[in-house]
């Protein structure tokens, strides 16, 4: 018996057990550490001094909240490479993992090709998305204001919606002056026509006033025009069949932000979340 | 146990980084294929023109990144298109969308701040992370100081300098130009700076810089950069290969007015008198150069234009990152290059400076915000006009040499194009149908011909009638009888000042002997001209205090036909229009108004912006 516990093998059986229990009850207590993460004042602090630093401005209450989660999410997935032993390891491997734990988790539940039926019904789900812009067809007439001639460009224009008002004429160009550019206007965005006429009050009668009658005088970036609108396409729903591309690339890219987000979520159960910062407000 | 999953993830990244750049391949081929809906793209013979932005840089370059730059090539994309972005927790907007936009980050370090900052980049766990995210004032200095220095000496720091992060961030910019190229309404060109600066000897830099614009996506790998070669003969080696083996490429040299007389020297870079093969070379791979950005215009100096009364506008003469006025008597402006070419034309047989101009504004903000009563500031943290307004109105600080406020609200390009596709904006550059202007949206043509007459522009298809009987802005005038005839035709930017004046500014050159006029050619009003021609100012109905104006002055649209009284057909001529705002206040006006302070003594409160066509050039026959 005594040759027994003399036996090399016997001790070192033992030593193993003793360090198992020992490592065991330590890594038991730092698992439990390690599920906590701490959103104290101070890292308040970090992260609104890092903002600052990049934006050059303090962060509004929303972003703040934005950067705390952020903060948690990115503690976690530090955290989760970390338990399986990513800082350990070869230096190329641990940074490629960090660089691309993101992309890993997306990507590891690969976003497969919708059906026709999936793509349809996000497309019909999702309006907010594949809305086209509003767009105005039009004729104007042009009255210059060149040479100091505002006021009786002004005056000029009024006659001569008077002489239209009483006519049924849809087109007049040759009863102001010259412009420069086009008379006949299709399919103009509210863009279009801060870039072919100017952020001036035009913009906002085009996409306000009745249609089918003389309008105006109003002003563009030019001088005084009377309008005369033909035809308003509301924002409309781009049509599914010549725009599928646009629709799947949203949907992956929507289903991806998706699967992020419920993978995250996953994770986030495993930790317990504190945050004193909010105590001593 | 704990192996297993690291062999796991070893696995799937091994999987995965195949996987990824063998997709991300196929994704590239396919959309480098034709367009598909090119049919469907209305086009336009007599050309429309679109204005865009060639000169833009993220926070994928080194030095915007350091002055706190967070935006990226997609932000720029959506910002140029008329989309709400946030710039320094702001939110900013344009007030009249771009209709094309080159990211053009600088190659040196491309990429490399941005992947050193990031957590979850190539650098993690480094020395350099901890230096480069560290808030400590003196790792922040030691930083800047290094990347200032390696720049300065040329000479990369290899710890940064990794080829693998400047493939992926080029990558980066070829995608997002790929994500926001929409044939018919929108082009994003592929594209990146060149930035050499050979230093003088009193060891500051001059500014050789060249923008890199690709036609298409089929580009080097990598993009060339000064650590490769600061002798832009190199970089035309690289652009003539990549033309070679993928989509045609342009260069466009900019800010000449701090190249320290380098720019348009009579000799090469290594010293070497130049050649008509030099000359030739320059020529097919640098067709344009940028006449005006943010740092300046490049197009006369006072001292050099005594008789242009227009000259002072917008002078920048500090050479970048140093406190010395560089030289700029000769080599430096774009005007006086247009002569020196021709001197050397004399001799060589080719003209080295035959340029046709674009402006660009070289903001290192990610955004393209050349709107004076729209500007934000353009250097992030270093001038960041919401919060800084008080340092940035009393000349503070600096950016690069010069104080923020010495920056201009400027410029961007207008192209004469069939229709708004790469191919279509990418051949007006490659012809030089193209124009510089300090900001605002003005429209101007230019034509020669020796069969106009004064009649033609009151014709309705006078367009068509001058492309018919002519040449266009960047073109060569084929030989004729009698005198050169010009049609000119400006339209003003229904968002900014109407226009005082059209001119035409002549250089010509024989026996070696150059010479430029300035023709007032039709003109706002019933201003009449001197005997000199010359020509009574437009007026002024700036508030300086309010920071408004009116357009009761001026005109919104000019036309006009010249014949050139001066004609000798045995000199060589470069002909260029200028057409002139009225006085508008100056970006730093409105800031001072919009904060109740007063304006700046240092700058112009009001300006009188401006745009710039290409030339169109006259050849005597021997």
């Amino acid at each position: 018996m005594k040759r027994f516990f003399s036996e090399p093998l016997f001790q070192f059986l033992i030593l193993g057990l003793l360090l198992y229990v020992l490592v065991s009850f330590v890594q038991a207590k730092r698992e439990k550490q390690s599920k906590e993460i701490v959103i104290d004042n101070e890292r308040i602090g970090l992260l609104i001094g890092n903002y600052k630093n990049q934006m050059g401005a303090l962060p509004t209450k929303q972003q703040l909240d934005a950067m705390i989660e952020n903060y948690i999410l990115e503690e976690i997935s530090y955290r989760e490479a970390k338990k399986m032993g990513l800082d350990r390891d070869d230096e190329i491997i641990r940074r490629r993992l960090s660089q691309k734990f993101d992309f890993l988790k997306t990507d590891l539940g690969a976003t497969p090709a919708p059906t026709e039926q999936q793509l349809k019904d996000f497309y019909k789900n999702n309006p907010a998305f594949f809305q086209t812009e509003g767009t105005v067809n039009f004729s104007h007439i042009f009255f210059s204001t060149d040479n100091g001639n505002d006021s009786t460009a002004k005056l000029r224009a009024s006659s001569v919606l008077q002489q239209l008002r009483s006519s049924d004429s849809q087109r007049a160009p040759e009863k102001g002056d010259h412009f420069a550019l086009q008379y006949d206007y299709t399919e103009q965005t509210p863009l279009d026509i801060k870039q072919n006429f100017g952020d001036k009050p035009i913009l906002d009668s085009l996409f306000k006033c009745h249609l089918h009658t003389w309008i105006g005088p109003v002003q563009s970036g030019y001088g005084w025009h009377l309008v005369y609108i033909l035809k308003r396409g509301d924002a409309t729903l781009m049509p599914y069949e010549p725009n599928k591309e646009i629709i799947r690339a949203k949907y992956t890219e929507v289903l991806r932000n998706d699967q992020n987000k419920k993978a995250f979520d996953e994770l986030e159960r495993k930790y317990i979340i504190r945050r004193p910062y909010l105590d001593t407000k | 146990m704990k192996l297993l999953p690291v062999l796991f993830f070893i696995v799937v990244f091994g999987l995965l980084s195949c996987g990824g750049s063998d997709s991300g391949k196929t994704e590239k081929d396919k959309k480098s294929s034709p367009d598909t809906t090119a049919a469907e793209i209305a086009v336009n013979p007599l050309r429309n023109c679109y204005f865009g932005d060639l000169h833009l840089h993220t926070a994928l370059s080194a030095d915007a990144n350091f002055f706190g730059a967070t935006l990226l090539p997609e932000d720029s994309y959506k910002f140029a298109m008329g989309e709400e972005v946030e710039y320094l927790g702001q939110k900013v907007k344009r007030i009249a969308p771009l209709d094309f936009l080159a990211v053009t980050d600088h190659s040196e370090y491309l990429g490399a701040i941005l992947a050193a900052k990031d957590p979850n980049g190539p650098f993690a766990g480094t020395e350099l992370y901890r230096q480069y995210t560290s808030k400590d004032q003196k790792d922040v200095a030691k930083s800047f100081g290094g990347f200032v220095a390696d720049m300065s000496a040329n000479n990369p720091n290899p710890k940064l300098n990794k080829p693998e992060v400047i493939k992926s961030a080029w990558q980066r910019v070829i995608n997002a130009a790929q994500t926001y190229n929409k044939p018919g309404k929108f082009t994003a060109l592929v594209g990146y700076e060149w930035t050499s600066a050979p230093n003088n000897l009193n060891n500051h830099s001059q500014n050789l810089h060249r923008c890199v614009i690709f036609k298409g996506d089929k580009v080097p790998d990598i993009p060339f950069s000064s650590f490769d070669s600061q002798d832009p003969e190199n970089l035309w080696t690289y652009l003539e290969n990549a033309r070679k083996t993928g989509s045609d490429v342009l260069a466009v040299p900019h800010n000449g007015n701090v190249s320290d007389g380098l720019m348009f020297d009579t000799k090469t870079l290594s010293g070497k008198p130049l050649t008509r093969a030099y000359a030739e070379r320059r020529m097919a791979n640098e067709p344009l150069t940028e006449m005006v950005q943010g740092k300046g215009q490049s197009e006369t100096h006072p001292s050099i234009s005594p008789n242009d009364e227009f000259a002072n506008y917008e002078l920048y003469e500090i050479l970048l990152g140093s406190t010395e006025r560089g030289k700029f008597k000769k080599g430096s402006y774009v005007r006086q290059a247009f002569g020196t070419g021709q001197e050397l034309q004399e001799k060589l047989g080719a003209n080295p400076f035959k340029y046709g101009v674009e402006g660009g504004s070289d903001y290192h903000s990610g955004i393209s915000s050349s709107e004076e009563n729209n500007y934000p500031g353009s250097h992030g943290t270093q001038d960041n006009l919401a919060l800084n307004y008080k340092m940035i109105l009393a000349a503070g600080a600096s950016v690069g040499g010069e104080p923020p406020i010495r920056i201009g609200a400027a410029g961007i390009t207008g192209a004469w194009a069939e229709s708004n596709t790469r191919d279509a904006i990418f051949d007006a550059l490659k012809r030089k149908e193209c124009f510089a202007t300090s900001g605002p949206r003005i429209k101007i043509r230019l034509f020669a011909g020796w069969n106009y007459n004064a009649d033609l522009v009151k014709q309705t298809d006078w367009v068509k009638q001058a492309y018919a009987g002519g040449v266009p802005m960047g073109a060569d005038l084929p030989a004729g009888n009698g005198k050169p005839k010009f049609l000119v035709q400006a339209i003003k930017d229904p968002n900014s000042g109407n226009l005082d004046r059209i001119q035409i500014i002549k250089v010509t050159t024989k026996n070696g002997k150059s010479t430029e006029k300035i023709y007032n050619v039709v003109w706002s009003g019933d201003r009449k001209a001197g005997a000199k021609g010359n020509l009574p100012a437009v007026g002024n109905t700036v508030d300086i205090k309010a920071a408004t104006y009116t357009n009761s002055i001026g005109a919104a649209e000019l036309i006009g036909y010249w014949e050139d009284p001066d004609f000798d057909p045995q000199s060589f001529a470069t002909y260029y229009a200028r057409v002139i705002e009225i006085p508008t206040p100056r970006w730093s006006t409105y800031l001072a108004a919009k904060n109740n302070l007063p304006v700046s003594k240092t700058i112009d409160a009001t300006i009188q912006e401006r745009a710039w066509t290409s030339p169109v050039w006259y050849t005597p026959s021997k």
